[in-house]
C-alpha cells in the first residue's frame, strides 16, 4: 500500500466526519454551517477517490 | 380459498426438495430442529410469526386506554385461531374427499364449469389443512382488523413507536409468508436429490484480501451517519436530515469501494506523481475551505 492509498482512505474518513457534523448541524437547523460542513465533506470525498484512480491519462 | 397452493400441503404430494442446493450436507442438529417444527404441521409454523405480530401491533391496541371489551374480545379471537388452527389441522382429513372417492374425472363431470359448484360442495372437499388456513389466516387477520377499528388511536403515529411498527411488520410478513407457502419439511433422501453433485462450488474469481475491510469500514461510516437527527421535532426537517444522511451513507460507501477496487484495477496503474497532480484541485480547494472554516470560526 502506498502512501497516497493511506491518505486517500485518510480523506475518505475525513469526509464521512465532515459529512456527520453536517448532519448535526441540520438537525439543529444552522443551514449556513451545515452547508460548509457538507461542501467540505463532497470536496474531501471527491479527492480522496481522485488521489487513487487508476489509469494513465489525467 | 382452496388454490392451488392447498395441494402443496397435502401428504400425498411429496414436498419439494429442501437443504442447500451447493451438495454440502446439511448439519445433524439443523436437520432435527426443521423436522420438528415440520412435523407440527404448516399453520403451527404461521402461528409463531402470527403470535409474534399480535404481541407487537394487536395486543397493544386492545389493552390500550380507552379501547372498548369487544377489542380485547377479538384479540383474544385472534390468538384463539393462531393456537387452535394446528389442531384442526391434524382432526380435518388429509385427502379431499371428493379426490378420495372419484379419483379419475368423468366425462359427465368435466363439463360442468366451475362457477356452478356450490359453495357447501367446495367446503366439503377442504382438506384439514386448508380449513386450518382458512382459520388461521381469516380469524386471525379479521379479528385483528376488528381490534384496530376499534382502537385507531392506538396506530396513530404519536402513540406508535417506529422501530415496534417496523418490527410489527416483520412479524406480518413472516406470517404471511408462513401461510402462503407449503409447509417446511426436512427431506430424509435430500443427499440423493442433490441437483449438483459434487462437494461443494468453486467461485469463478476470489476477492482479493483486504476489500473486505473497506466495505466494511465504508458501512459503519455509512451507518454511524444514520445515527445523527432521530430527535428533530419539525417533521420537515427530520426528513431532509435523514434524506441528507442517507446520500451522504452512499457517497462514502461508494468513496470506499472506490479505493477498495482501484487497488487491483485491470486498468495501468497511475504514477504516484500523476495522482497526486489530479488530487491537486480538490486539495487546494479542501485546504481552502479548512482555512476559511477556522478563520470564520475564530471571527464569530
Amino acid at each position: 500500500m502506498q502512501l497516497l492509498d493511506v491518505l486517500a482512505a485518510v480523506v475518505v474518513a475525513f469526509a464521512a466526519g465532515a459529512f456527520t457534523f453536517g448532519a448535526m448541524a441540520l438537525a439543529r437547523a444552522s443551514d449556513v454551517e451545515a452547508t460548509y460542513y457538507l461542501v467540505v465533506g463532497i470536496v474531501s470525498l471527491r479527492a480522496g477517490v481522485q488521489l487513487v484512480r487508476p489509469g494513465a491519462s489525467a | 380459498m382452496s388454490d392451488g397452493s392447498d395441494a402443496l400441503r397435502d401428504s400425498s404430494i411429496p414436498p419439494p426438495p429442501s437443504g442447500p442446493v451447493s451438495g454440502r450436507p446439511m448439519p445433524p442438529r439443523r436437520r432435527k430442529v426443521l423436522e420438528r417444527i415440520a412435523s407440527i404441521g404448516a399453520s403451527a409454523q404461521a402461528a409463531i410469526p402470527g403470535l409474534y405480530a399480535w404481541a407487537i401491533t394487536v395486543a397493544p391496541a386492545a389493552w390500550s386506554r380507552g379501547a372498548p371489551l369487544l377489542a380485547k374480545a377479538a384479540a383474544v379471537v385472534g390468538v384463539l385461531a393462531l393456537v387452535t388452527a394446528p389442531l384442526v389441522e391434524g382432526a380435518g382429513p388429509a385427502r379431499s374427499p371428493e379426490a378420495s372417492a372419484s379419483p379419475s374425472r368423468t366425462p359427465q363431470n368435466e363439463g360442468v364449469p366451475k362457477r356452478r359448484t356450490s359453495l357447501l360442495g367446495m367446503m366439503r372437499s377442504w382438506t384439514g389443512p386448508t380449513w386450518a388456513r382458512v382459520w388461521s389466516v381469516w380469524g386471525f387477520v379479521l379479528s385483528s382488523a376488528i381490534v384496530w377499528a376499534l382502537a385507531p388511536a392506538a396506530l396513530s403515529s404519536a402513540r406508535l413507536d417506529g422501530v415496534r411498527g417496523a418490527l410489527g411488520m416483520v412479524g406480518w410478513a413472516l406470517f404471511a409468508f408462513a401461510s402462503a407457502g407449503p409447509a417446511l419439511r426436512a427431506d430424509p433422501n435430500d443427499g440423493e436429490r442433490r441437483i449438483i453433485a459434487s462437494t461443494s462450488l468453486k467461485p469463478r474469481s476470489e476477492l482479493p484480501r483486504g476489500d473486505g475491510v473497506y466495505v466494511a469500514v465504508g458501512v459503519v461510516l455509512a451507518l454511524s451517519m444514520q445515527a445523527v437527527g432521530w430527535g428533530v421535532p419539525v417533521p420537515e426537517r427530520a426528513v431532509l436530515v435523514r434524506l441528507v444522511t442517507v446520500v451522504c451513507g452512499i457517497a462514502v460507501l461508494g468513496g470506499t469501494t472506490s479505493i477498495a477496487l482501484a487497488r487491483h484495477g485491470t486498468r495501468s496503474a497511475a504514477s504516484g506523481r500523476l495522482r497526486l497532480r489530479r488530487a491537486l484541485p480538490w486539495l487546494v480547494m479542501l485546504a481552502l475551505f479548512a482555512v476559511a472554516g477556522v478563520v470564520l470560526g475564530m471571527a464569530r
